[in-house]
């Protein structure tokens, strides 16, 4: 079992396989071997901690993707509507919660929940128009007049296609 | 920082002044000014002096000399008093000028600031954003993930990449520095927006920063291709994929082909000249002519190419093409044909080890007299004999459309061919009978069976 501990000072006692679905923990342990020292998650709240290993513990066993999936372009362009039943109804949470599951799969380097958060973000983002993309995510249109004056020359030929 | 407590923070430090300015204004005002702004009392209370004499309607010289002595004394006291009032006047412009000047100053230095609350608003609301929180390699995951699915991307402004340049700064610079959002393009040939082509091929395809890149050119005539042809030089050695798809070619099109020296896949839409294949790559693996109408007229002495190739999908016109396509692709791993033949061949029996997948439609040409009657091939159905002659040992894939199912012939393939086989794939028309099925999955018990909708159907 591997001891972790939240940002928020909370300790979450974990099966080594499941934990080991993070690359940062599983290289951690490699280095540091078997201990029953915790392993402090600075960066990851308890909330966020406990949603990760949800995801972990029922992804536990399947096999880890490989390190150079990223340089094959077709596997980093699969079908974004491609995330199971399962990992849809995981990640159906508040758009705060969705971006810490998102940080902290980058953090803990878990790439197949960083897709899964991705995408969902991504499926948030298609069909829908600057403006609606800024209220969505409470973005500010911040382009001086000089800035929209270049993307609209940029984008005149790519208007009404 | 001082947000705190409202009641000892003065929000508006210019107030003061502009209150003072209001008390000085009204203190002057000849009318009630009360409530009124500072622009009303200035146009309100300067009263203009009356400078209108006794002598202002006179227009003739009087001859009475007293009365002409007393009038130029009466009208030198006037000149005086009016030279008083000038002076006091000019002085009072003097003075008006340097306040308007020192509220002219005021007035930037609250504009200046309006501008900056507004930026520090932007800021701190922009700051509250989750995705503020996300580290540009995460962004950058995410705009990957937003890419339509097409093969080749549109470069429509509602669409990713472009929409994602459109909106704010930070996404702006995430997109625009994502090579991998560029590397896709389905140039746009549009005639009405010929002359913006340039600039749009020079944006999009200069933030491809060295990929390799995937391009498809859609023209009705192949001299507009021609014409494109320049503007795509500085990307030509980075064009991995290219799909060229033409209405009507007349003249050369080998300017086309030419310095493609990173192509690994071609899509044509027409059989090449033999000029065009010299041009082609030894990097080239995968070939297409999708128009079923259209056959290689020749095959090429120019065989390094077609060594190389591991997927070809063309149409077949002729049966004896078959054996010198395999003949000439010993790597090939995926064979798509399109057979349309219009007289019987005997095939010679061919071995082929790499194949791995082959896909055959048969188009079956009925002539007029069989439209008429009872519907029966036109043409004889080549399949059988095709899989009497082929043995491919490394199998795994077979697909068939537009024919019935050649059953007997396929047992004795499969036990020629000693393949791996893992799928059939049937369309609609060349439905497998249960107990052909049976039979089959008797030899190869893990053998799976599908069954699509044909291609006619579908079309």
């Amino acid at each position: 079992m591997v001891h972790l501990v939240t940002s928020d000072n909370v300790e979450f006692v974990v099966d080594k396989e499941v934990v080991e679905r993070s690359v940062l923990i599983k290289n951690m342990l490699e280095d540091v071997g078997e201990t029953d020292q915790s392993i402090p998650l600075a960066n990851v709240s308890s909330a966020v901690l406990r949603k990760v290993i949800e995801y972990c513990e029922h992804h536990r066993g399947e096999p880890l993707p490989s390190a150079d999936a990223d340089q094959n372009q077709d596997e980093t362009r699969k079908r974004t509507t491609d995330i199971s039943e399962w990992d849809q109804k995981f990640i159906t949470v508040d758009q705060e919660m969705l971006f810490e599951i998102i940080l902290a799969a980058n953090y803990l380097d878990i790439k197949s929940l960083l897709d899964v958060g991705c995408k969902t973000v991504a499926n948030m983002i298609k069909g829908k128009t600057p403006d609606e993309i800024r209220r969505l995510f409470n973005i500010v249109n911040d382009f001086t007049p000089e800035e929209e004056a270049q993307i609209k020359k940029e984008n005149e030929w790519a208007e009404d296609r | 920082m001082r947000t705190n407590s409202k009641e000892n923070v003065n929000l508006s430090p210019a107030s003061e002044i502009i209150s003072a300015l209001h008390i000085v204004l009204r203190s002057q005002a000849v009318v009630c000014l009360c409530r009124c702004t500072v622009s009303d009392v200035l146009l309100t209370i300067y009263q203009m002096p009356d400078v209108g004499t006794p002598y202002s309607q006179t227009t003739s010289p009087n001859s009475n000399h007293c009365a002409v002595e007393f009038k130029d004394q009466s009208i030198r006291a006037i000149i005086t008093y009016r030279q008083q009032q000038l002076d006091a006047t000019l002085h009072d412009i003097s003075s008006l000028e340097t306040v308007i000047d020192k509220i002219n100053n005021l007035h930037r230095q609250l504009t200046e600031q309006k501008e900056k609350l507004i930026s520090s608003t932007m800021l701190h609301k922009r700051l509250i954003s989750p995705i503020w929180h996300l580290p540009t390699e995460v962004l950058s995951h995410i705009f990957v993930h937003c890419l339509p699915e097409d093969k080749y991307l549109s470069p429509a402004s509602k669409l990713a990449p472009v929409l994602l340049t459109r909106i704010c700064r930070r996404w702006r610079e995430v997109a625009v520095g994502t090579p991998s959002l560029w590397d896709r393009l389905d140039v746009p040939h549009d005639v009405k927006r010929q002359r913006e082509l340039p600039f749009c091929l020079d944006v999009w395809l200069k933030r491809s920063r060295g990929r390799l890149l995937s391009l498809a050119l859609t023209c009705c005539f192949s001299s507009t291709m021609i014409k494109l042809r320049p503007l795509l030089q500085p990307y030509i050695n980075q064009i991995s994929s290219f799909s060229i798809c033409c209405r009507v070619i007349y003249g050369k099109i080998d300017p086309l082909f030419e310095g493609l020296i990173a192509l690994q896949e071609l899509t044509v839409n027409k059989p090449l000249t033999e000029q065009c294949f010299s041009l082609l790559p030894p990097t080239l693996r995968i070939f297409r002519v999708t128009s079923p109408y259209s056959e290689l007229e020749f095959f090429p002495s120019c065989e390094p190419v077609w060594a190389n190739l591991t997927n070809v999908e063309i149409p077949i016109h002729r049966p004896d093409t078959i054996l010198r396509l395999l003949q000439l692709c010993p790597n090939l791993c995926s064979l798509a044909i399109r057979l349309r033949f219009d007289r019987t061949e005997i095939f010679q029996p061919l071995v082929h080890i790499r194949i791995q997948s082959l896909h055959i439609i048969v188009d079956i040409i009925q002539y007029p007299h069989h439209l008429l009657g009872e519907i029966e091939y036109s043409t004889p159905n080549p399949l059988p004999g095709l899989l009497d002659a082929l043995s491919l040992p490394s199998l795994c894939t077979i697909e068939i459309h537009g024919v019935p199912w050649p059953h007997q012939e396929f047992k004795s393939f499969l036990t020629r061919s000693n393949c791996p086989l893992e799928t059939v794939i049937l369309a609609t028309e060349a439905m497998m009978r249960h107990t052909q099925r049976a039979k089959c999955i008797a030899l190869i018990p893990s053998l799976e069976v599908q069954v699509v909708v044909s291609q006619s159907e579908e079309s």
